[in-house]
């Protein structure tokens, strides 16, 4: 099934899925906090959402385990393995809902929490929880409560004593556990079983002594307790710290050797184009909207193109995926794929972009110190923290002939690839290649729409640019070593002459700053910016501002360039 | 954690359980250096786990099938059960008293000697499981390795890349780097690759 395809199943697929849901599941994807099966239940969360690879193996282990535990003693360890923004805290909400559905005439006590819990709170919970439970459950028998209370007078003494000496964690822990100890007595009586789940389990990652009194209360319950199941969730770092811990740690190592193991890649294999296919269904639902088969397939590209579709974090693809159908709607919302597309179909389009990326791009992208040059063939340059290093825009052939000359001044050039040439040849080209032409499209857009007021065309260059950061390799760019290698080698301050040239500018009289102060303010400029820029302090700017007036002028924090 | 001469230790053995070798033999199958070879030789020859013999002008080399003997007797009652459904075979098994692992690292070494094909199973994963013995014998699946270990032993033997094969059975393994340290100390973690296979096919007639 192709795309749109796919999209048509999905929208009938939500359709049926009443709205609040639909913005429950939206809201959760958005903020990437693990969906509450309870909360959109009778809805099955695979129908709505791509299924977390190793949760039917993991949905059989914990259900053979239970039946196992119902009819007789024992005491299991699971380590739930998925890499980062896998599946984890996912999977640890639909074994709470595995055990809502266990039949309720057997009891299970549930500890699911974090590894970020303070010890105390989680002792706290623990000894509440268990005297609740046995206090309110009709199989109680009298001797057992009075046994009961006592235990709770002696927890309520231990809490007072910490509270007053406030004595060190391990000691709270050794003052808690017998009274965890007598609890799990009378529950061994009653044949329950306890489940404790424990997400995150890699907050303990490379600190034993910050998981060291879990592992005694974990032990305290697997030596007291007759049916136990514990289930962690870890990445395969934190499973390894784990089993290197197995020699130290008591309670791993009488656990670890005989511990279930249940891995799931966490990535989206081949089902990247139903993600696509299922977000955009939910979006269109909750924000009214609609997408086209055009835009799915471009989301699709981008997405396969930053290789998302096989990175093994669906939390990154997932983020990624709406965030661009995001994009997409609010610049569909001014038509500007449309405007863009036009321009492109008459030869203009290109020129258009490749200037609005110098223009009006590259220095709205957060992070990146881009300043443009008014003079030199380069279109500016970024500053990295070793040095600066020049860009180059290339969207036709003359643009090339301009970089060959540039090749020979400088070590290393950025070079935007608006026409898919292969730069990789040189060595001392970085080149961002543009791979679809249809990412230009909304930046023409912008520029080219008449409908836009000066506040609108502002926030959509803003979104524009973070859209392009997004779309393309610049990130990787920026942080690639061959960058930072090539400064290390050869101090491109000592080769670049374009920032002296600005420098020297910058000295002329304030007659020579008109050409500066248009280059640098293309639509706008933060008043301070501005100041760093020539060096300046804010008086001097406000008095040139006044001076061409004709040219800027100032509202609020920011100069503006009038049109 | 598992070091390359580890993983090539078990294949090693499960090659000379299936025939004897000389050395020249066991060096056209790794194309290691003969120093390496040597000493897992030399070490598995102390363990007790494999012999030599002098057979004319070359030293042949042959295993001790008794360290095998829990495998080699897992895998002749897989025969004798006249299943071919995995599902079944591994019920029956659990009901004689064999773990899961059991089961596992007899299919293993059934499929390094050539007695069983399993139904949908590439042949490079079927060439690699060996590998894994004694980890799935010890604590079954999913196996996690170094990838940098693997992507070694993976070169060796199959003469290419772990991650190439990782990226066509994803599945199957995956793998993860490691936070700080990235790809050189990530993880390669490799799930049953029978799971969902439906059959096995005995080759070997009883």
């Amino acid at each position: 099934m192709n795309i749109s395809e796919l999209l048509e199943e999905e929208r009938k697929t939500f359709s049926t899925i009443p709205l609040d849901i639909c913005k429950y599941i939206y809201q959760r994807l958005k903020s990437s906090t693990p969906i509450e099966y309870s909360k959109v239940s009778p809805v099955s969360l695979s129908k709505i959402l791509v299924d977390i690879h190793g949760l039917k193996e993991f949905r059989e282990l914990v259900t053979k385990l239970f039946e196992n535990l119902k009819k007789n003693e024992g005491k299991y360890l699971v380590f739930y393995i998925a890499p980062f923004g896998g599946s984890k805290s996912q999977t640890f909400e639909y074994v709470k809902e595995i055990v809502k559905k266990i039949d309720s005439s057997h009891g299970i006590i549930e500890f699911s929490f974090s590894a970020s819990t303070r010890i105390f709170s989680l002792l706290k919970t623990i000894v509440l929880t268990i005297s609740a439970l046995l206090l309110s459950s009709n199989e109680i028998i009298e001797s057992e409560k009075e046994q009961l209370l006592e235990i709770l007078a002696e927890y309520r003494l231990a809490e007072r004593k910490i509270s007053e000496e406030k004595e060190h964690v391990e000691s709270l822990v050794d003052e808690i556990l017998p009274i965890i100890s007598s609890l799990i007595d009378i529950v061994n009586k009653k044949s329950w079983i306890i489940l404790i789940q424990v997400d995150e389990c890699d907050l303990w990652y490379g600190n034993y002594s910050k998981y060291k009194e879990f592992g005694k209360l974990f032990r305290e319950i697997y030596d007291r307790a007759s049916r136990v199941l514990y289930i962690f969730y870890t990445t395969t770092e934190a499973y390894y710290q784990l089993r290197k811990w197995s020699a130290i740690d008591p309670f791993l190592n009488r656990t670890f050797s005989g511990a279930f193991t249940v891995a799931s890649p966490g990535k989206y294999l081949d089902k990247v184009s139903y993600a696509v296919a299922k977000l955009a269904a939910l979006i269109e639902r909750v924000k009214e909207t609609k997408f086209s088969p055009k835009e799915l397939n471009l989301v699709h590209k981008v997405i396969s193109y930053k290789k998302l579709d096989t990175t093994l974090d669906i939390r990154r693809c997932n983020l990624m995926i709406i965030s661009l159908l995001e994009k997409i709607m609010l610049f569909n919302k001014y038509k500007l794929f449309e405007i863009g597309e036009e321009k492109f179909k008459t030869g203009e389009g290109l020129e258009i972009a490749a200037e609005g990326i110098i223009s009006e791009v590259l220095y709205r992208i957060p992070g990146i110190i881009f300043i443009r040059t008014p003079v030199d063939s380069a279109e500016g340059y970024i500053e990295l923290s070793k040095g600066k290093i020049p860009v180059k825009i290339i969207a036709s052939d003359t643009d090339i002939e301009a970089l060959n000359k540039l090749l020979n001044k400088y070590s290393k050039i950025i070079v935007i690839n608006l026409i898919g040439k292969d730069f990789s040849y040189n060595p001392k080209i970085a080149s961002l290649n543009i791979e679809f032409e249809e990412i230009l499209y909304p930046l023409v857009g912008i520029i080219c729409s008449d409908q836009l007021t000066n506040s609108e065309r502002e926030k959509l260059f803003r979104e524009y640019a973070d859209f392009f950061r997004s779309v393309t390799e610049l990130d990787s760019l920026m942080e690639s070593e061959v960058i930072e290698l090539t400064l290390e080698e050869k101090p491109v301050e000592e080769k670049i002459e374009v920032p002296k040239k600005v420098e020297e500018v910058i000295k002329v009289s304030k007659e020579d700053y008109l050409s500066i102060l248009l280059d640098f303010i293309q639509s706008w400029r933060s008043i301070r910016s501005v100041c760093k820029f020539l060096k300046k302090d804010e008086k001097y700017v406000r008095e040139l501002v006044e001076k061409y007036r004709k040219y800027f002028y100032i509202k609020g924090s920011r100069i503006y360039r009038r049109k | 954690m598992i070091s390359e001469n580890n993983l090539i230790e078990n294949i090693i053995l499960l090659y000379l359980l299936k025939e004897p070798l000389n050395k020249k033999e066991i060096e056209k199958y790794f194309s290691i250096k003969r120093q390496a070879l040597n000493s897992i030789l030399n070490k598995l020859i102390e363990e007790n786990k494999i012999k030599v013999k002098k057979v004319g002008r070359s030293k042949v080399y042959w295993t001790n099938p008794l360290i095998f003997a829990e495998e080699l007797y897992v895998a002749r009652v897989i025969k004798s059960l006249k299943k071919k459904r995995l599902g079944e075979v591994y019920e029956a098994l659990r009901n004689k008293g064999f773990s899961e692992n059991k089961v596992d690292s007899a299919l293993i070494v059934m499929l390094a000697l050539g007695d069983i094909q399993i139904s949908d199973i590439p042949i490079e994963l079927s060439t690699i499981m060996p590998c894994f013995y004694s980890q799935v014998k010890s604590s079954g699946f999913p196996v996690v390795l170094n990838y940098r270990v693997a992507e070694i032993v993976s070169k060796i033997i199959l003469k290419t890349n772990i991650s190439e094969i990782a990226e066509k059975y994803p599945n199957i393994m995956w793998i993860e780097a490691d936070r700080e340290k990235g790809l050189d100390k990530g993880f390669l973690i490799v799930k049953k690759p029978w799971r969902h296979s439906c059959a096995i096919i005995c080759e070997v007639s009883q």
